[in-house]
């Protein structure tokens, strides 16, 4: 019985190291340590603007701009080293920019430029809010840099080319327009774009080729539509005009674009 | 004089009509905003705001499409 008792102690025994022994734990690794004042600020800083970055991009994610904003304008008060403020300033952009602060969101992008002169989307950002706010100016200066930080982006020569056209330089839009479609010909919107080129020029059948290029790639495009139609009505053509207004206030998903192009169609004789 | 009053009037109205669709052919709208971009975002190629504004197709730069 004794016996049997410590060889049975014997086995748990054996066994309990065994599982010990199993085990594995990590190496031991020392301590984060901050030798300086200034090191332990720089880590606080860092951690800040961390969470700031997942918190504001969280807010964007759910269109709360405003607390985007504040997440944003905190980091750029931290001053994170590059590209970490001009990161910062490109997403405050956006928030401002949906806040309909559209000078505010502009200088954001300015401020993120002068601290990282190749942030290409930051200049494809501010030519569209400038575009979008009618600042054709500032527009032309946007679009300009844009494009000599990526001659080869399709949006930098898109861009270039509707300020182009706001601002009366159909050569440089003619030149835009068509080396987008140099590089993709069944792009709709730019043969629509080359086309109001055409007709500021004063070439009404390239203009309407254009457009008829436009709509045999894009039949349900309502703007290259009732742009056609207005060609066709100044030709007299007043029964294909009629007919091709009809289509563009029935498919137009624009109001006024339908609005439009049902007024017209009422005038006509 | 009738018929030269007559071919002035119809170039007059011709040059009105055109006048009238070039101001109501407004150009395509600006591209909609690049997408955020995360602290750790702008690394190479891989971040997508980046990469969309230097593609050199239409489809990789987001432009706008022909819409209804």
């Amino acid at each position: 019985m004794r016996t049997a008792a410590i060889l049975a102690a014997l086995v748990l025994l054996a066994a309990a190291r065994n599982e010990a022994s199993a085990q594995t734990y990590a190496p031991p690794t020392s301590a984060p340590r901050v030798t300086s004042a200034e090191a332990a600020r720089r880590l606080v800083i860092e951690r800040e603007v961390r969470e700031r970055f997942a918190r504001g991009l969280a807010d964007e994610a759910r269109a709360d701009w405003s607390a985007a904003d504040r997440e944003f304008a905190r980091i750029v008060d931290l001053a994170p080293p590059e590209p970490k403020t001009s990161t910062a300033l490109y997403d405050r952009a956006l928030a401002l920019a949906h806040l309909r602060r559209a000078n505010d969101a502009m200088d954001a992008l300015d401020a993120a430029l002068a601290r990282d002169p190749g942030f290409a989307a930051a200049a494809a950002n501010l030519t569209a809010i400038a575009l979008a706010a009618g600042d054709d100016e500032r527009a032309r200066r946007a679009a300009a840099r844009f494009v000599a930080i990526a001659p080869a982006s399709a949006r930098a020569r898109y861009s270039e080319g509707l300020v182009a056209i706001r601002t009366g330089d159909f050569a440089l839009a003619r030149r835009d327009f068509t080396a987008l479609l140099a590089d993709d010909p069944a792009y709709a919107v730019a043969h629509y774009d080359l086309a109001i080129v055409e007709l500021h020029d004063g070439r009404i059948a390239a203009a309407q080729v254009e457009l008829e290029r436009s709509l045999a790639l894009s039949p349900g495009y309502a703007r290259a539509r009732l742009a056609y139609a207005e060609l066709l009505l100044r030709d007299g053509r007043t029964a294909e005009a009629k007919a091709q207004l009809a289509r563009t206030a029935a498919d137009a998903a624009d109001p006024s674009l339908r609005m439009l192009a049902h007024t017209l169609r009422e005038q006509i004789p | 004089m009738l018929t030269l009053l007559a071919a002035l009037t119809l170039v007059l109205t011709a040059q009105a009509a055109l006048r009238f669709v070039i101001d109501d052919a407004v150009p395509s709208d600006p591209p909609t905003l690049l997408s955020p971009i995360s602290e750790d975002g702008r690394v190479g190629w891989s971040c997508p705001a980046e990469k969309a504004a230097r593609a050199s197709t239409v489809r990789g730069a987001e432009l706008p499409a022909a819409t209804p």
